[in-house]
């Protein structure tokens, strides 16, 4: 039986921003540590704790100094708190709207939908052609949140931490930050081998988003299977456009070294509930 | 109606890999790279790029070592033994993970096929929770149950002469004390 502790405690480990108020209630009751708190605690699996551990830590260090800045309107807010987007760089379709997109003909609506909306070597808009020098050591940080629209206005909702759980009707956003000036490639993973969602020219070292044309893109996780695994790639050099990416879960990625191509990785598990 | 077939188990997804199968190593890694990520940003204070070398380097001690697994079944508390490892080698410890490392170790009941790295790290892990442990009845139960051989409620209420239900309810709020730990610092974290 779910029980008001149990609630927030799912909510809490699920990634989801608890407000003031249930943050308060949920630490007094861990204070007065009651039987029915101790029993919710102790149903508590300790993987979905290190994960929301890990991924509450990731947000914390987002946020640190040193860190590097935002370079546009960020998603990164208080945790979990609801930050405006730029209203025109939102692009939250419906599934219906992919759906339409796999009528025309694409065969898997989510990702294939991207890549027909995005080219694969998308031109800097940020300027980032005229930049020269030899590369620097890379590191990459891809952040996704959930888009939403409140009151018709959208907004870049909760963060999304490594093996959250969304619903089949949950739009994705992406973010990546380099540390480094890199070529980027966002590569998924479901039930099908790798694909490759997004790609980029060089870009600066800072804070992008995942998107074309000035459009947020959106992915509709649930349109890639039932566990989806997103990888953004910083590459030192440009991968070549005959790369194999159903080799690129491999750990040790052998098939980029053997390219002479350094990438860093930053990843992300989804998982997804079934469509009603 | 359509159904999705069962995900392959541990078992199969390592006899697999060890065979050479790099699809079963890809299905391995992505069942687990989330959660040895969590806990390497949990070790390394949220420095994502150690933690991230931490997890490639977790996973390739693992995949070179999967062939002495004994049984594909304990791949888990063995690939966390691993991450434990690999991140105190790199001198990557927070009072967080070792919490986590200690509540890790109380998940799974310990088996014979265990490798031996993950049996010692239980066995120093729980040695670490009873050094903390003042209450003696606690720390008699928890001793019981935790440290081997291990033994089950009805035998540690037999064997300190306590009710059944005194057995459960005490290992419940001992594990639960130990996750409260850890949601605190997730509250304060949030806030």
């Amino acid at each position: 039986m779910s029980t008001p502790t149990s609630s927030l405690l799912h909510r809490l480990l699920a990634g989801e921003a608890l407000s003031a108020d249930e943050r308060m209630v949920l630490a007094a009751k861990i204070e007065s540590f009651d039987d029915e708190t101790a029993a919710a605690l102790d149903a508590v699996d300790v993987e979905s704790l290190a994960l929301a551990l890990g991924g509450a830590q990731a947000e914390k260090a987002d946020e640190a100094p040193g860190r590097p800045h935002p370079s546009t309107s960020p998603l990164t807010g208080g945790a979990g708190r609801p930050v405006s987007k730029r209203e025109s760089h939102l692009t939250v379709g419906s599934p219906r709207a992919w759906g339409r997109a796999a009528a025309m003909g694409l065969a898997v609506a989510a990702f294939v939908a991207l890549l027909t909306f995005i080219p694969r070597s998308e031109p800097s808009p940020d300027g980032a052609e005229g930049i020269k020098g030899p590369p620097a050591p890379v590191h990459v940080r891809l952040v996704a949140r959930v888009g939403t629209r409140q009151n018709g206005v959208p907004v870049a909702g909760a963060l999304l931490s490594s093996g959250a759980m969304v619903s089949s009707d949950t739009a994705v956003l992406f973010r990546y930050r380099l540390t480094a000036a890199a070529w980027g490639y966002l590569v998924a993973e479901g039930d099908g081998a790798p694909t490759l969602l997004y790609s980029t020219g060089r870009r600066r070292a800072g804070e992008h988003e995942v998107a074309t044309d000035g459009q947020a893109m959106a992915l509709f996780p649930v349109e890639l299977g039932s566990s989806v695994n997103i990888v953004m790639l910083a590459c030192s050099e440009p991968i070549d456009d005959d790369f194999d990416w159903a080799l690129l879960a491999s750990i040790d990625a052998p098939a980029l070294a053997r390219r002479n191509v350094s990438c860093a990785r930053d990843g992300l598990l989804l998982r997804t509930e079934p469509p009603r | 109606m359509t159904s999705t077939p069962p995900e392959p188990t541990d078992s199969t997804l390592v006899e697999r890999a060890v065979a050479g199968s790099p699809t079963a190593e890809r299905m391995l890694y992505r069942r687990y790279a989330p959660v040895v990520r969590a806990y390497c940003r949990c070790a390394t204070s949220g420095d994502d790029s150690r933690a991230d070398d931490l997890v490639q380097e977790t996973f390739v001690r693992a995949f070179r070592a999967l062939s002495g697994l004994r049984d594909g079944a304990r791949l888990r508390p063995w690939l966390y033994s691993i991450a434990t490892n690999v991140c105190r080698d790199a001198g990557a410890q927070t009072a967080k993970a070792r919490r986590l490392e200690q509540a890790l170790a109380l998940e799974w009941a310990p088996s014979p096929e265990d490798e031996p790295s993950a049996r010692e790290q239980r066995i120093r892990k729980v040695a670490e929770l009873l050094d903390e442990i003042e209450d003696p009845k606690l720390r008699s139960i928890v001793r019981l149950r935790y440290r081997e051989p291990e033994h089950t409620t009805r035998e540690i209420a037999q064997k300190l002469n306590l009710p059944h239900g005194t057995v459960t309810v005490t290992l419940m709020r001992f594990r639960a004390r130990i996750k409260a730990d850890l949601v605190r610092i997730l509250l304060e974290e949030a806030s």
